[in-house]
């Protein structure tokens, strides 16, 4: 007989060693069964706080003796192991107060409930089972698990306190787990959340969405920030985040201007947080802290969740962004400004990691840190590429496939001040590429409003004079070139159309400026490089390629 | 008219400081009050109880033989075995009755609430010290009048200091059966209980660890 035979049978051959605890467990739950008839809800939440107390004191006291297979085990081997007797019984017992609660609408017990458990849960952080397990504590995920079933259920019965309670203590768990190493753990977490949201979705209850987002992105954060490299819990919780927007267009409630931030807001909207805008901008502000303060440790964490967040991240924009295009949704125009967050927030660390000075090459720790910083402004400038070009390589044309051209000329204004950035970083190719999306587009709209056409021309003229005045000779052949042919091919379809804002008018729109685009980031851009004389040589030159 | 005004704006402010200072003040007092509530009571109790033992010790100690010869010719003319006996009764009175009274009302919560408040009301060790006390009392209030004359002024002691350990017993008794009828109080006493049993589990898994750590060294060896 082995030493965990022995254990095993001590225990198993003398269940009266717990009887008087459990007995002492037991009345405590008659009490919460009686008091939860008469709704007094202070009785049985002291009686509650007890139960959780004691069994977190159970839990501390039978560190490493605990029977609970791991999830591991339960897929691999028999399962002939079977779980403590006791903390199974217990937590049956709460899932019973909970389902009572739930059959007759008693929020307020049910709170107490998931609450208990949700204690019980942080207090197992510090037991090991017997059955140890890597990235996972099996007796969190077993008590989690009852937790979760309460939670769900009540979410099934449209009980939405408990689910706003259940979404916050999931996000509790989930970080927890984060800060812990147990990424098993944080990604089942995780998925939970999903869940959550998702059952918030078909209940149309934008509120328990709302929550379950708001969990989802702080986890995202706080994995940003605190998590370990490599566990791929970024990459889950992005996917999630991405399919439960995805899921919230195709609901029959719509997605206006107001359901957006009562929805998905917590991830999409530049101004909450923990948005996805944000976390970038809190990731590149740490970089570039770090960078200077040479704590190159934490500075290599970061990198890698820079690296993991912003991998494939055009590919769910871009894809978001047509289901909101073809949805006409007024998402698109969080996924603008939340574009234009991350990507200025790109060339910010960018431009930040040029200004650091070289590290001198001691030793093998300083020549890695060097090759990072050359290799993190290369990736960098990757990202860059990828999501000015990528995302609306793919948006534009579902507006137009889909006729939904409401928010066109807003993204065509993007698109130039993208093109714009690029010429900064002198990525030529891309800044040409941002700039053909700008005259397909005017090209596309031609037949349909000429009008508009035209004058949304005049950002294709912008980037070349942006150009000119930056010496980016390559891209200013290019845009000339390009604007050029489509003036041509306006004034032969349309040869006596004149209007304001049309070809003509282009250059004195340009020179007299408008004072309201001054608070526009694209107009503040252009002006604070482009002078008078840019503009009269860009026509100049238009004009004499065009002789 | 402008200098008065000043005056009347000054006075005002000062009786502003004025009030403000006594209010600050008056807070701070009933905080300190409300945080040292018990011991005060305490004392306000104790001080007059142990200047009464005072004076009447002293005042034993000063009639002495005078109270001796009283006592014996009290006991001669069977006043004291009367007062005794009546002591010993009057006790067992008050137990039927306090008991009786108070199991009726701990009754009454156990049923608007859980039957478990009775047991514990039954089981409680408080309950059961004061229950004993009384019959204690009443056994040697019994015995007393049984007493030759000689014992006369030690029976009537022992009468008096049960009377008066009674009066505080009872106020101990009803205040903790008040306590019984506050749920919260039932749950907090099962919590402890079950603490109580958590250890005999922490020693258990103490031992058996001990046990291993053992095992595991001699295997080893």
């Amino acid at each position: 007989m082995n030493w965990r035979e022995i254990r095993f049978a001590l225990f198993d051959r003398n269940p009266g060693l717990f009887a008087a605890f459990q007995l002492s467990l037991d009345e405590l739950h008659v009490i919460v069964g009686r008091y939860a008839e008469l709704k007094k809800y202070d009785v049985t939440r002291h009686a509650f706080g007890e139960i959780g107390s004691l069994l977190s004191e159970y839990l501390i006291a039978r560190d490493r003796s605990l029977r609970i297979p791991s999830s591991t085990m339960g897929v691999f081997f028999p399962s002939e192991t079977r779980f403590d007797p006791l903390l199974t019984q217990q937590l049956e017992q709460l899932k019973s107060h909970a389902g009572r609660g739930i059959a007759n609408s008693e929020q307020e017990l049910v709170k107490e409930v998931i609450g208990t458990l949700a204690d019980l849960s942080k207090a197992s952080w510090r037991v090991r089972s017997y059955f140890p397990d890597r990235g996972s504590n099996p007796v969190t995920s077993f008590v989690a698990a009852h937790f979760w079933g309460a939670v769900k259920d009540a979410a099934a019965r449209r009980l939405d306190d408990v689910a706003l309670v259940g979404a916050d203590q999931l996000r509790e768990l989930c970080t927890g787990s984060i800060d812990r190493d147990l990424y098993l753990d944080a990604t089942m977490q995780a998925q939970r959340l999903e869940e959550l949201g998702m059952s918030g979705i078909l209940a149309l209850s934008d509120v328990v969405l709302n929550a379950a987002v708001r969990g989802l992105s702080d986890c995202l954060l706080h994995n940003c920030v605190y998590g370990r490299p490599g566990t791929f819990i970024t990459k889950h919780l992005l996917e999630e985040l991405f399919r439960l927007s995805k899921l919230r267009l195709s609901s029959p409630l719509g997605l206006d201007m107001n359901r957006v931030s009562y929805s998905v807001g917590p991830f999409i909207s530049v101004t909450e947080h923990s948005s996805l805008a944000q976390i970038n901008i809190a990731l590149v502000n740490g970089i570039v802290k770090l960078s200077s303060a040479d704590d190159w440790e934490r500075l290599d964490r970061l990198r890698s969740s820079y690296r993991e967040l912003n991998d494939h991240l055009w590919l769910h924009l871009a894809n978001l962004g047509v289901d909101a295009v073809k949805k006409n949704s007024f998402l698109t125009h969080y996924l603008n400004s939340s574009l234009e967050e991350i990507i200025g927030s790109h060339v910010w660390l960018y431009r930040a990691m040029e200004k650091l000075p070289e590290i001198e090459a001691q030793d093998f720790r300083s020549a890695r840190e060097q090759d990072a910083r050359v290799a993190l402004r290369k990736e960098v400038r990757d990202v860059i590429s990828w999501q000015t070009t990528g995302v609306y390589s793919r948006i534009i044309p579902a507006m137009f496939e889909h006729t939904q051209l409401g928010y066109l000329d807003d993204t065509l204004e993007l698109q130039s001040l993208f093109a714009f950035w690029c010429i900064d970083l002198d990525m030529p190719d891309s800044a040409l590429s941002a700039s053909k999306r700008i005259v397909d587009a005017c090209k596309q709209l031609l037949p349909i409003d000429a009008y508009r056409s035209a004058r949304q021309s005049i950002l294709i003229a912008q980037v070349g004079i942006y150009a000119l005045a930056r010496d980016a000779g390559r891209v200013l052949t290019g845009v000339l070139n390009e604007y050029r042919d489509f003036r041509a091919q306006f004034k032969e379809r349309y040869p006596d159309l004149r209007f304001v804002g049309d070809f003509e008018s282009a250059k004195n729109d340009l020179l007299e400026g408008r004072a309201h685009l001054l608070l526009d980031p694209h107009a503040q851009q252009f002006r604070s490089v482009v002078a008078r004389e840019h503009i009269h040589s860009f026509f100049r030159l238009l004009d004499s390629s065009a002789a | 008219m402008r200098r008065y005004a000043r005056l009347r704006r000054r006075l005002r402010r000062s009786v502003l400081h004025l009030k403000l200072l006594v209010g600050v003040y008056r807070r701070r007092l009933s905080f300190q009050y409300l945080k040292r509530k018990k011991s005060l009571h305490l004392l306000f109790c104790f001080v007059p109880l142990i200047l009464l033992s005072y004076l009447l010790g002293s005042e034993i100690v000063r009639y002495k033989s005078a109270l001796r010869v009283h006592t014996e010719s009290l006991s001669s003319s069977g006043v004291i075995p009367q007062l005794a006996i009546a002591v010993g009764a009057a006790m067992l009175g008050v137990i039927g009755i306090v008991f009786s009274l108070s199991l009726f009302s701990i009754q009454q919560v156990a049923e608007r609430g859980t039957s478990l408040t009775l047991r514990e009301y039954a089981n409680d060790w408080v309950l059961r010290i004061v229950y004993g006390s009384l019959a204690v009392f009443t056994v040697f209030a019994m015995a007393g009048a049984l007493l030759k004359k000689e014992s006369a002024a030690l029976v009537v002691l022992a009468n008096f200091i049960v009377l008066v350990a009674t009066i505080f017993l009872l106020k101990l008794y009803f205040s903790r059966t008040i306590r019984f009828s506050d749920p919260h109080f039932v749950v907090s006493k099962i919590a402890s209980r079950a603490r109580g049993s958590l250890q005999t589990i922490k020693r258990m898994e103490h031992v058996m660890k001990q046990e291993i750590r053992y095992g595991r060294r001699k295997g080893r060896a």
